[in-house]
């Protein structure tokens, strides 16, 4: 089965390298490029997994727009996986508020983030079997 | 006149009249008419530039011929005028530039001087002068009334320094470089904090709006936003007549949030307009210092530029709004260094990338 993935990332060479790495993968990419198009565009396609960056322009954030998602009963199953630059113990808490499901930290580790999306791919597809 | 000469002159920053020989005016640009009064058809409205045009138009001048005028305002400014001759024909060109705006580093360095003057001379020779006492009186348990004024008076002095301080700070290269993400509620209501005993003192009423809606986070320094807010907001109030009202309003329109405090009933001229922004001003009056600038908008300007924002004072029919304008969310250009690092990464993930994309192609070859 091929997972819909969501990039949500203002940077459009991280985006590409992101995009870049999950094609060694099975997935249906997406991308927006800030907080509130990436809402929008989880709304219309419901990914599985959504990779989203903290720090956008514009007027939803990345911590933001997790929140969101995890307050919508339609949308709460898509697993979110915070990425980006801001590594420390406040921004990981922040995070967890949010309802983040997993934090990557730029520059993040290619292998680590598919294996990670797979991971989440596989859990979502066990759930659905169930 | 022709469109191209139009065209060209409306491009340029310095004031230009295109008149005819006998002074009516044919053209003004936007700049001329925020400069000096003018009406097409007509000679120019002030009288020595009228008298002036004239004079050269009748060949009693030799060209070009410098003079001065000063805008129509209660404090105004100093205009450069020359008059020249026009590119084509016998007509004449004025061109205006404000001097007193390019004297404004000049300006700065001797509103300074006056600042430190009026706001810290008195403060730093109290202080001094008591200095010896506070040695003496911190010895003395029953003295505490004594050293509370003279506590207070530190502080005055210590928050007069402080802004300069600051000032001087944010002017340098590396002043503000963070990425703090900052909720915009909480950040106003410690700014509000801060200044409304000075709204109390003045029995200034501050009425909020917006302050509780879901607001976008900036990103940026905590530290100089909370204090630009502040400066703002002190400055909001200054303006405020006594008794008044000064409405703030918060709101995200876009990608930017607008902070709005409106003081109605008030009118703000073009060189209180511009000079609220010239740092240290300390007005006519030295001895009211409920009306001195200080640090003005300066320091706030300062801040909010280096985070892509800006602070103006707008005028509505029967208000003045001072206007704080700052980027919602993280700044629209960040470090490239970090996509440099990133490609170093994946760089060294590519290869097992590559092995585990055909390790997979392997498994699922029959």
């Amino acid at each position: 089965m091929t997972h819909r993935i969501l990039i949500v990332e203002d940077q459009p060479d991280i985006c590409k390298l992101i995009r870049m790495t999950l094609e060694f993968g099975d997935f249906e990419i997406h991308e927006a490029h800030d907080g509130e198009s990436g809402l929008n565009m989880a709304r219309a396609t419901m990914p599985t997994v959504m990779l989203l960056d903290v720090m956008m322009p514009g007027l939803l954030d990345g911590y933001q727009v997790c929140a969101r998602i995890k307050q919508d009963p339609n949308l709460r199953r898509i697993q979110v996986v915070m990425l980006t630059a801001r590594g420390q113990a406040t921004d990981l808490a922040a995070g967890e508020a949010a309802g983040a499901d997993a934090y990557l930290v730029k520059p993040f580790s290619p292998l680590e983030l598919i294996e990670r999306v797979e991971a989440m791919a596989a859990a979502a597809s066990a759930a659905t079997a169930d | 006149m022709n469109e191209a000469f139009r065209l060209l002159f409306d491009q340029v920053k310095s004031g230009v009249v295109w008149v005819e020989r006998n002074g009516t005016v044919r053209y003004a640009n936007k700049a001329a008419v925020q400069l000096t009064p003018v009406m097409l058809g007509q000679p120019m409205l002030d009288p020595v530039a009228a008298r002036t045009v004239k004079a050269a138009g009748q060949d009693m001048l030799t060209l070009p011929f410098q003079f001065e005028l000063t805008t129509q305002e209660a404090t105004p400014d100093t205009i450069r005028a020359v008059v020249i001759g026009a590119p084509v024909g016998k007509d004449l060109m004025v061109v205006l530039n404000n001097v007193s705006e390019e004297r404004w580093y000049s300006q700065a360095l001797e509103n300074l001087i006056g600042y430190i003057e009026a706001e810290m001379a008195h403060p730093i020779e109290a202080l001094a002068k008591k200095l010896p006492q506070i040695a003496h009186l911190v010895q003395q348990p029953n003295a505490t009334g004594e050293l509370a004024q003279l506590v207070a008076e530190a502080n005055t002095l210590s928050t007069k320094l402080g802004k300069l301080r600051d000032l001087v700070s944010v002017f340098g290269e590396s002043a503000i470089q963070r990425d703090e993400r900052i909720l915009l509620p909480d950040l106003m209501r410690r700014a509000i904090a801060e200044v409304l005993p000075q709204a109390q003192a003045r029995n200034i009423t501050l009425a909020t709006l917006g302050i509780d809606d879901p607001l976008p986070t900036v990103y940026g320094s905590s530290h100089w936003l909370s204090k630009a807010v502040a400066e703002y907001l002190e400055q909001s109030i200054r303006s405020a007549q006594s008794g008044g009202l000064v409405e703030l309003s918060i709101q995200a329109t876009g990608t930017r949030v607008m902070v709005r405090a409106r003081n109605r009933g008030m009118f703000v001229s073009n060189h209180e307009r511009r000079s609220a922004f010239v740092p240290f001003g300390v007005g006519d009056s030295a001895e009211q210092s409920d009306h001195r600038r200080g640090i003005g908008l300066a320091l706030s300007q300062r801040i909010l530029e280096q985070h892509g924002g800006s602070v103006r004072i707008e005028d509505d029919f029967e208000s003045v709004d001072f206007v704080l304008e700052i980027p919602a969310g993280a700044p629209a250009s960040q470090d490239a260094q970090l996509s440099v690092e990133q490609a170093q990464r994946y760089a060294r993930d590519m290869s097992q990338l590559l092995a585990r994309s055909m390790s997979k192609r392997v498994q699922t070859q029959p």
